[in-house]
């Protein structure tokens, strides 16, 4: 029974000391699965979660997203039991790849979701693609995003940031640019 | 996707269970522009619409465009200049069929709705109906039938719950709240009744009101069980309400008119994207049936082609590519296939290596759409298939 406690209250310190959310330092490279990418600003980036989204003035304001999704998953990497919801093919271009995370993100609640400038452009040293988009939340708020993407070995990886079109989405947006360019494979 | 979730479904069952026991209390019809008096139930009912409705004028998926908005208020003004004053109108961009009307005149009309409805007679039938819940005071009479009768206080929570969320997510629960409301067969009658003869009276043609109950019903059956449509689940079509409303189509002797040129051109310029919504259900054996029957009221063959292709290219099973390229192939030799057909045709064949005719594609693509989004990336395309 005392071993248990122990067990328990070392259990509970050890959670106690790991901050649920670190900042990532500026300048430095942070290594998000198989890459690396160097923020130019400090990103809060939770700790006790398995995905990577960040955000520096909160979730609801701007996020940056760091999503792998595997062959026949969701972009919230989950299967799909009832063949409703968009999930991924490893045989997908990207132009499906685009609809995909349009589809989802209406699915999702988000409203008059506008793709645009979908285009070649490297992932580190890898082909991948790139679009903008721009959509309504539910309460009728106006946000856009951007989303660079590639597919690896059957899995698809993409950072995707996003934020409301007046100043959040803008005031992050040139990092975000450089953060791409700072990606390594 | 919008779907009956928990809260709107515990109402339907609350409701579902006391709708069969306690036939309506009588009520006076609401005058046009009555509101109730202070401190009665009904005017609670209203505050808690209010709130919703107040959420869901600020929601994303309001279709805000003025000329569709006035095309359908003109349509509802023409069944009952009195009473229209009093409603409120919210297209809701949502692909499934549904309209509702709350007890303080919040009334929704999905895009699902206005992609099935195939003139204007039929919209006039549909928007009569939901104005017969309004001038009946269907929600008041089930409120107070329920309350009567099951743990005002269990429903009292659901409302409440409802009528705070203020999110789009929960639309369903809105209309759901809306419409549940009037949800006994009587009420349903009583409102086919209304509708019937709004429309009649309006001038439009009456053998269009069943129409819209029959191809629901087609499309339902074909979905199965599993995709049960919102609208249905609260307006149940029973067939004695079919065969009244059939019957008294066919005593109507008068001609009426269908409104087909005035219904298209409202929604012309709406088709393709509600149809991409719909597409997007991924309900394919329901979408397929509701395509049929868009192509039998006359939608260009190269738009419905389209669609059916892909219906194919989202499902993905064994061979879908090559019935995908057969029904683009087809809109293509038809009328009014959208650019985006060269496209997904370019896709199809690349996906089946026939790498010459993706390319073709590809360029044809470009050449209906000069100025597309992803023009970068289907030259890119070009590039890598030579």
């Amino acid at each position: 029974m005392t071993r248990k406690f122990a067990a328990l209250a070392i259990l509970l310190l050890a959670t106690a000391c790991v901050p649920s959310i670190v900042a990532t330092p500026p300048q430095e490279p942070i290594q998000v699965g198989f890459y690396s990418v160097t923020p130019q600003v400090e990103w809060n980036r939770p700790m006790m979660t398995a995905s990577e989204i960040w955000t520096v003035d909160g979730y609801a304001l701007q996020s940056l997203r760091f999503l792998d999704v595997a062959d026949g998953q969701t972009l919230s990497g989950r299967e799909d039991p009832d063949d409703k919801a968009p999930v991924f093919r490893r045989t997908m271009l990207p132009n499906e790849i685009q609809e995909f995370i349009v589809e989802t993100l209406a699915a999702g609640g988000w409203a008059n979701v506008k793709p645009k400038g979908l285009k070649p452009a490297k992932f580190g040293g890898l082909p991948g693609f790139r679009f903008a988009f721009g959509m309504l939340s539910d309460d009728g708020l106006e946000y856009d995003g951007v989303v660079l993407g590639t597919v690896r070995e059957d899995t698809l990886h993409i950072i995707m940031y996003m934020g409301t079109r007046l100043h959040y989405y803008p005031k992050y947006a040139k990092d975000v640019e450089k953060l791409f360019k700072s990606i390594r494979t | 996707m919008i779907g009956m979730r928990a809260p709107a479904f515990a109402a339907v069952l609350l409701l579902a269970g006391a709708c069969t026991t306690t036939p309506p209390e009588p009520i006076a019809d609401l005058k046009p522009g009555e509101r109730p008096a202070l401190g009665t139930d009904e005017a609670g009912l209203w505050m808690q619409m209010d709130a919703v409705e107040e959420s869901l004028s600020t929601s994303g998926r309001i279709v805000t465009d003025p000329a569709l908005n006035a095309y359908v208020r003109t349509v509802t003004c023409r069944l009952s200049a009195e009473y229209c004053k009093d409603m409120r109108l919210y297209i809701v961009q949502t692909p499934h069929f549904n309209a509702s009307m709350a007890p303080n005149g919040t009334m929704q009309v999905w895009t699902g709705t206005l992609l099935r409805v195939q003139n204007e007679a039929q919209l006039a039938y549909v928007l009569g109906h939901e104005m017969g819940h309004y001038i009946r005071r269907h929600s008041v009479q089930r409120w107070r039938s329920i309350r009567n009768k099951t743990d005002s206080m269990a429903f009292f929570t659901v409302t409440t719950r409802m009528a705070g969320l203020g999110f789009m997510g929960d639309l369903a629960d809105m209309a759901a709240m809306a419409s549940v409301m009037a949800f006994s067969r009587d009420h349903e009658r009583e409102s086919d009744d209304i509708g019937f003869d709004l429309m009649v009276q309006a001038g439009y043609a009456a053998g269009e009101a069943p129409k819209i109950w029959v191809a629901l019903e087609e499309e339902r059956k074909a979905a199965g069980a599993e995709n049960p449509s919102l609208f249905l689940s609260s307006h149940p079509p029973t067939e004695e309400r079919l065969a009244t409303l059939q019957a008294r189509a066919s005593a109507h002797t008068g001609k009426g008119k269908f409104g087909n040129k005035s219904f298209v051109t409202a929604v012309r310029r709406y088709r393709t994207d509600w149809l991409r919504d719909e597409v997007r259900k991924r309900d394919f054996e329901g979408t397929k049936v509701l395509l049929a029957n868009l192509q039998k009221a006359g939608y260009p063959a190269g738009e419905i082609h389209f669609f059916e292709g892909e219906l194919y290219r989202l499902r993905g099973d064994d061979g879908d590519i090559k019935l995908a390229i057969s029904a683009y192939r087809k809109a293509l030799g038809s009328k009014g296939a959208p650019a985006e057909t060269h496209r997904a045709l370019g896709v199809m064949y690349w996906k089946s290596d026939q790498p010459k005719q993706a390319r073709k594609s590809f360029r044809a693509y470009l050449a209906a759409a000069p100025k597309a989004e992803d023009r970068a990336m289907i030259k890119s395309y070009i590039q890598q298939l030579k």
